[in-house]
C-alpha cells in the first residue's frame, strides 16, 4: 500500500509547528508533497531537510484556497497513492495512530476517515470546547479516487483538506488529532484579522466561531489516554 | 453512488449564509421548506480525469514537472536542484 502526504504550508511555519507535522508524514507516509504559499526560505529549507517534494503556489490564500488544494491533489496523484494523508502544518495525530493502524483502516470497506480535531488552548495540556471553537470530526485520511472528483469544495475558506467525496462518505477513526493553530492568543488574534478580511459576513463559517476566536474561553485538561479510550468505545468509531 | 447538490442558503432577509451540500434525497424537500435557497447544481465529479502514469521507483518521473529521471539518484538530484533552488 502506498500512502502519500499532502500539505499546504504558509509563511514562518518553521518557527511554529511545521516540524511536528513533517515528522507525521515521515512516520506514516511513503512520500509527501508540500505546496508552500508565500513561504520564507527557512520554512522551505525545513521541508527540504525532510526530503519531501515541494513547490510554491503563491496565489492569494483567502481567495484561491480550493484551487491551490485541487492542484496539489492532482500532483499527489502522480505519485500513485492508494491513500492520502492530509495535514495542516500545525497538526499532529495521536501517536497511537501508526502506519500499521493506517493500513488496517485502509483495508476496511471505508474510503475516508475523520479524526477528532482537538483545539489545544493556551498550552499543549489543555483544550477548549466552546460554542464556536469545538472539538470536531474532520477528514485527514482518504482513499485516492480520482474518478469521484478531485475538485475541492468551492469555498474560499474552510473548504476542508479532502475533496467532497471523502466528506460525503467518510467514517470515524478512533483517534484524535491535535491542532496547535489556535493554542496561543496571538495566533487567534491573527485569525480574527484574516477572517475579517476574507469572510467579513461569516459566509463560510458560523459567526459564533469567529466570535470565539476573540474571546478567552474556558480551558479543559486534555487527558489523551482517556479520550482514546472514549473513542475506542464510541459507537461512531465502530466498523459499520 | 449517492449524489449531492450545492445549495446557497439565501435568507428571506437577503442575508447569505453560505453554501452547503445536500444529498439528492433531501434536496426537493429542503428547497420546498426554504424557497429562497438556490440550487447551484450537482457536486462536480470530473469523469474525464485521467490518472497520470505511476511513478516507478528507479526510473522515476517528477510529480511536479514531469521530468523523466534516469534513476532514483537522478530524481533526487532533480528534486533538490529544480524544486528547492
Amino acid at each position: 500500500m502506498r500512502i502519500i502526504g499532502l500539505m499546504v504550508c504558509g509563511p514562518n511555519e518553521a518557527d511554529r509547528y511545521l516540524e511536528g507535522s513533517l515528522k507525521e508524514f515521515k512516520r506514516l507516509c511513503d512520500d509527501a508533497i508540500i505546496a508552500t504559499n508565500n513561504a520564507d526560505s527557512k520554512t522551505i529549507e525545513l521541508i527540504r531537510s525532510y526530503g519531501f517534494w515541494h513547490y510554491p503556489d503563491n496565489r492569494e490564500w483567502g481567495l484561491y484556497q480550493p484551487d491551490i488544494k485541487t492542484t496539489l491533489l492532482e500532483k499527489v496523484g502522480r505519485l500513485n497513492p492508494d491513500w492520502v494523508i492530509a495535514l495542516d502544518s500545525d497538526e499532529v495525530f495521536a501517536p497511537e495512530f501508526t502506519r500499521a493502524e493506517a493500513e488496517r483502516l485502509a483495508k476496511t470497506k471505508e474510503i475516508a476517515f475523520n479524526f477528532l480535531v482537538v483545539n489545544l488552548y493556551n498550552d499543549p495540556d489543555h483544550f477548549t470546547h466552546g460554542p464556536g471553537i469545538q472539538r470536531f470530526w474532520n477528514i485527514r485520511f482518504f482513499k485516492f479516487l480520482p474518478e469521484m472528483g478531485l475538485t475541492y469544495q468551492k469555498k474560499r475558506l474552510h473548504c476542508g483538506l479532502a475533496p467532497p467525496y471523502a466528506y460525503h462518505h467518510g467514517w470515524h477513526a478512533p483517534y484524535y488529532l491535535e491542532h496547535y493553530g489556535l493554542m496561543k492568543a496571538e495566533d487567534r488574534a491573527r485569525r480574527v484579522e484574516r477572517y475579517q478580511k476574507y469572510d467579513p459576513n461569516a459566509k463560510f463559517k458560523g459567526k459564533v466561531y469567529y466570535d470565539d476566536l476573540g474571546k478567552e474561553l474556558k480551558p479543559y485538561i486534555f487527558d489523551r489516554k482517556k479520550l482514546l479510550e472514549q473513542l475506542a468505545n464510541s459507537t461512531d468509531c465502530q466498523p459499520r | 453512488m449517492k449524489k449531492f447538490f450545492y445549495v446557497r442558503r439565501l435568507m428571506p432577509t437577503g442575508q447569505d449564509r453560505g453554501v452547503v451540500d445536500i444529498p439528492e434525497d433531501d434536496l426537493e424537500q429542503t428547497l420546498k421548506n426554504n424557497p429562497t435557497w438556490i440550487n447551484l447544481g450537482e457536486v462536480s465529479i470530473n469523469k474525464n480525469w485521467e490518472k497520470p502514469p505511476a511513478l516507478v521507483i528507479g526510473v522515476g518521473e517528477c510529480p511536479l514537472c514531469g521530468y523523466k529521471a534516469a534513476d532514483q539518484f537522478d530524481l533526487n538530484q532533480h528534486k533538490t536542484k529544480e524544486h528547492y533552488s
